[in-house]
């Protein structure tokens, strides 16, 4: 190659180069002047395919002059993104943190090191006056940091003024097929045995008429061992858990060394070996359970953490299957005449934070207490299916579907009846000003900000999220929360060994959880298996959180 | 006839040395900064080219090394590389002190071992099989059919594996069909290194070649007319010609290869894994992974990544030490 030619080359290469920042700079100068842009990070059960396009970001949009950029992260993914942000510093302008992960308090850690804006200053100088409103009724819902702001705005949740339960949830019309009235299904199912009497009945009348045998599935995927999802929804049922939790009698224990964990997964081993679990139960990758859904094969599931809506729509198999739509019953055993699967629902101990960094904080903040207005607690009431919820009755943990915003039936499936019943009120609702198109795979984020209904009386909103005092009112009632309200701090020499101890305990526990269920290890050697997870440091992960939780109760003046 | 091959191969080595010292000067660099400055002059396009590759390299490799601080350090995000308490050696004994830490090595070294062992000769056999091959159409057809699983991103590798072997996968029905049992292999600790070690020698076997072919390609033609004329047939051809010309290349890239006995991919590991199978597919890497990424252990993660290269380099170092006194030829 001559010289000349490359001196040729490089100056198109230079002209390039400035044609490209100019059109740059160009797009920059027009974004300046139309909307601000923001991101905002989601999960839970975030629809992969939304845009700002989706029907709650344009909502939100719309009513704050911004347009929201959603960054969807499957629930699974959650931690490592998280992480993986926090470390490169590049973080989107707002961010759902989920409570139940490693990172749902990283607001109390790094707030105050300048990395999350200080919620406490932009309400003392009154930038968020709807999150104020609430603030005053109910300060129990924010959360502080050790310097005593707060950096976070918390995700108000419909589900923090009820109680929820974690049970097993059972088709009800195959169980009154074989016979199960309604007192029976009250008078056996909250033993163990009977439990696993109505697990069998469900599961042959399934069955019944069906060429292959389809075990019963679980509502999660194979990631979900360590995430939590997979086997925590029934050994909390069973009133413990794989790992580190809170019990009725304010301690926090590791799941493992307790008698309940036994009895649990001797439950779950039982379900496998009767083929009422599928063989790949541990491992079943989510897309294929899709596939076992949409054949409408589901024929009950275990219920996590008490979402409701899913009761309806794990129960719908799909259009091959409706008999599947019907009345779910959830059934909590009683260990040791104890029915310690009965849950308190926290205050939503969900939040979201706003990047100190963002280019445009004030916009972000302005959206973030949006949030708390009127309309925007109704916006974001609305989940990827369509459907918000609202209690018909609490006390029996009964729920309806409010509205819906599905015209076509899409999913999940609705009746012609319950489209032409709700679907004028829901269109006038969000699309008043002009009606417009939006394609029915954005339709929605679920932006879990959930409905707040301000009719709930003060006293009750205040003596249902009164921190310590809730799991005093309902410790009398015979239940218990499964989470302090308020989360422990540690220090950082604690944080170490505490993050170490659980490495290794959930790695053997994890292991070893999968050889007793699927049979591969005896319950002979269970003494074994005890023994080692106390040589892994059980005890030792037990005496750093009650040490922590002691100081900060201390703190408190709790 | 095998002295006649590798002294016709040896000369060929050194005509190739002796070209690529005449084209880059070769002594260049010991006659100064301006003979230096004149061979840039000469060659303009060969140094541009070289330079962008020197920069990459720069820019991804050795900057970032200022990184590894983080691994003596309590790292803070928010505060960056340069701040936070220093804490000497305390995460590389947290590492060394953890009661997995032989299992994880061991899985690593044998994953990594049995990888090299199983996958490095593949491609070299099927390079010589290839050669061998007259019929070209066929001839291309097997490369084209064989380079097309590299192709193929390991999360995909992955799925086709899971979708083979799940409880209703054609592998786990045929073979229930013909055993009469059907077993779940997905959660048998003795199957992931079957699984995994298969699937690369799958994705890899034909891509593999590449090299090999290339390297067969310029092989003298004299060579073999001269084998020829010894009476060697086609193999003794293939054993006495061809594979001598390999052996170099095979050097080499056995030596490159070495290191991955300590680095084992951590993708497919993590992605084929489950918790009955830690047994035998948790490695350094997933192990760290769970670790220092989703619990946001930095340093952690910092440390044993350190560690792991530096056990990588070591590796490299010994097996070209040793390559260099069998054989007599190095990297360096």
């Amino acid at each position: 190659m001559t010289v000349k030619r490359m001196t040729a080359m490089a100056a198109v290469a230079g002209a390039t180069a400035i044609f490209a920042i100019g059109a740059w700079a160009a797009a920059e100068a027009e974004t300046a002047s139309g909307p601000v842009e923001l991101s905002i990070m989601n999960f839970w059960e975030p629809n992969p395919e939304a845009t700002s396009e989706a029907m709650t970001m344009v909502w939100w949009g719309e009513a704050t002059g911004t347009i929201l950029h959603p960054v969807n992260v499957d629930r699974t993914d959650y931690d490592t993104k998280l992480s993986t942000m926090l470390a490169s510093r590049d973080m989107p302008d707002i961010i759902s943190l989920i409570f139940s992960t490693e990172h749902g308090d990283i607001h109390t850690t790094y707030g105050p090191s300048g990395l999350f804006v200080n919620t406490t200053e932009q309400l003392d100088q009154g930038n968020m006056p709807e999150l104020k409103r609430y603030v005053d009724r109910f300060p129990y819902i924010m959360e502080y940091a050790p310097d005593g702001n707060s950096y976070m705005q918390p995700q108000l949740s419909m589900f923090g003024e009820t109680t929820m339960r974690v049970g097993f949830s059972m088709r009800r019309d195959l169980l009154e097929q074989a016979g199960w009235d309604e007192a029976r299904m009250d008078a056996e199912t909250s033993t163990v045995p009977g439990l696993l009497e109505a697990f069998r009945t469900v599961y042959r009348e399934i069955n019944r008429d069906r060429d292959e045998a389809v075990p019963m599935i679980h509502n999660r995927g194979n990631r979900g061992l360590s995430g939590g999802w997979v086997l925590r929804p029934i050994l909390k049922s069973f009133g413990t858990d794989y790992h580190i939790h809170f019990n009725q009698h304010d301690e926090y224990v590791f799941g493992p060394l307790t008698e309940n964990f036994r009895i649990g997964l001797e439950f779950i081993n039982v379900l496998y070996a009767e083929g009422i679990v599928h063989p790949q139960w541990l491992t079943m990758p989510e897309e294929e359970q899709g596939q076992l859904d949409w054949r409408g094969h589901r024929n009950g599931v275990w219920l996590p953490s008490g979402a409701v809506s899913h009761y309806e729509n794990w129960g719908r198999g799909g259009k091959n299957a409706p008999e599947t739509a019907t009345g779910y019953i959830v059934i909590p055993p009683v260990i040791n005449g104890e029915q310690a699967a009965h849950r308190v629902s926290s205050p939503s101990r969900g939040a979201w934070v706003i990047n100190a960094n963002s280019e445009n904080v004030a916009k972000a903040v302005e959206v973030s207490d949006w949030a708390y207005s009127d309309a925007g607690a109704e916006s974001s009431s609305w989940g990827p299916e369509g459907y918000a919820w609202e209690p018909y009755d609490p006390e029996k943990n009964s729920w309806g579907r409010r509205w819906t915003l599905n015209t076509n039936g899409y999913y999940p499936e609705t009746t012609e009846e319950e489209q032409a019943e709700h679907q004028f009120k829901t269109r006038k609702q969000l699309f008043a000003a002009a009606a417009r198109t939006i394609p029915q795979d954005s339709w929605g984020i679920d932006v879990f900000q959930t409905y707040f209904d301000p009719e709930l009386t003060p006293d009750r909103w205040a003596t249902m999220l009164k921190n310590q005092q809730v799991a005093g009112t309902f410790k009398e009632l015979g239940l218990y929360i499964d989470t302090p309200q308020i989360p422990v701090q540690f220090t950082q020499d604690e944080d170490d060994e505490r993050i170490q101890l659980e490495s290794q305990l959930h790695t053997y526990v994890d292991e070893e959880l999968v050889k007793f269920i699927n049979g591969v290890r005896s319950f002979d050697t269970y003494a074994d298996f005890v023994a080692r997870v106390g040589e892994l440091g059980a005890e030792r992960l037990q005496e750093i959180y009650n040490a922590a939780f002691a100081r900060q109760q201390q703190q408190l003046g709790l | 006839m095998a002295d006649s091959a590798q002294v016709g191969h040896g000369i060929e080595i050194e005509q190739g040395r002796s070209a690529i010292r005449a084209h880059v000067g070769g002594p260049v660099a010991r006659k100064g900064f301006g003979q230096s400055l004149r061979a840039i002059r000469k060659h303009p396009a060969a140094h541009i080219m070289m330079g962008a590759i020197v920069l990459m390299a720069l820019i991804f490799h050795f900057v970032p090394i200022y990184g590894i601080t983080i691994a003596f350090k309590r790292y803070h995000p928010l505060l960056g590389f340069w701040s936070g308490e220093w804490v000497g050696f305390k995460y590389f004994g947290q590492f060394f002190g953890d009661p997995f830490l032989f299992r994880i090595v061991k899985n690593t070294v044998v994953l990594g071992f049995l990888t090299l062992v199983i996958g490095f000769p593949g491609p070299i056999v099927f390079a010589l099989t290839l050669n061998e091959i007259r019929l070209s159409s066929f001839k291309r057809t097997m490369q084209t059919v064989t380079y097309l699983p590299h192709f193929v991103s390991t999360v995909v590798v992955v799925v086709l594996i899971q979708q083979f072997f799940n409880w209703d996968g054609f592998f786990t029905e045929t073979m229930g069909r013909i055993t009469g049992v059907k077993r779940d292999y997905l959660t048998d600790p003795r199957m992931f290194r079957p699984l995994y070690i298969g699937s690369g020698v799958w994705q890899g076997l034909g891509w593999g070649t590449i090299i090999y072919l290339a390297t067969i390609a310029g092989i003298n033609p004299e060579l073999y007319e001269s084998a020829q004329m010894d009476g060697a047939g086609r193999f003794q051809q293939a054993l006495h010609v061809t594979f001598p010309a390999l052996l170099p290349t095979v050097t080499i890239l056995l030596i490159l290869s070495t290191s991955s006995i300590v680095t084992v991919g951590f993708e497919k590991a993590y992605l084929l894994q489950n918790p009955a199978t830690y047994d035998t597919s948790d490695v350094i890497a997933t192990y760290v992974f769970r670790r220092g990424i989703e619990k946001a252990q930095y340093s952690y993660a910092a440390a044993v990544g350190l560690l792991d290269s530096a056990a990588a380099f070591l590796m490299v170092f010994a097996s070209n030490k040793i390559a260099q006194k069998v054989r007599g030829e190095s990297l360096w």
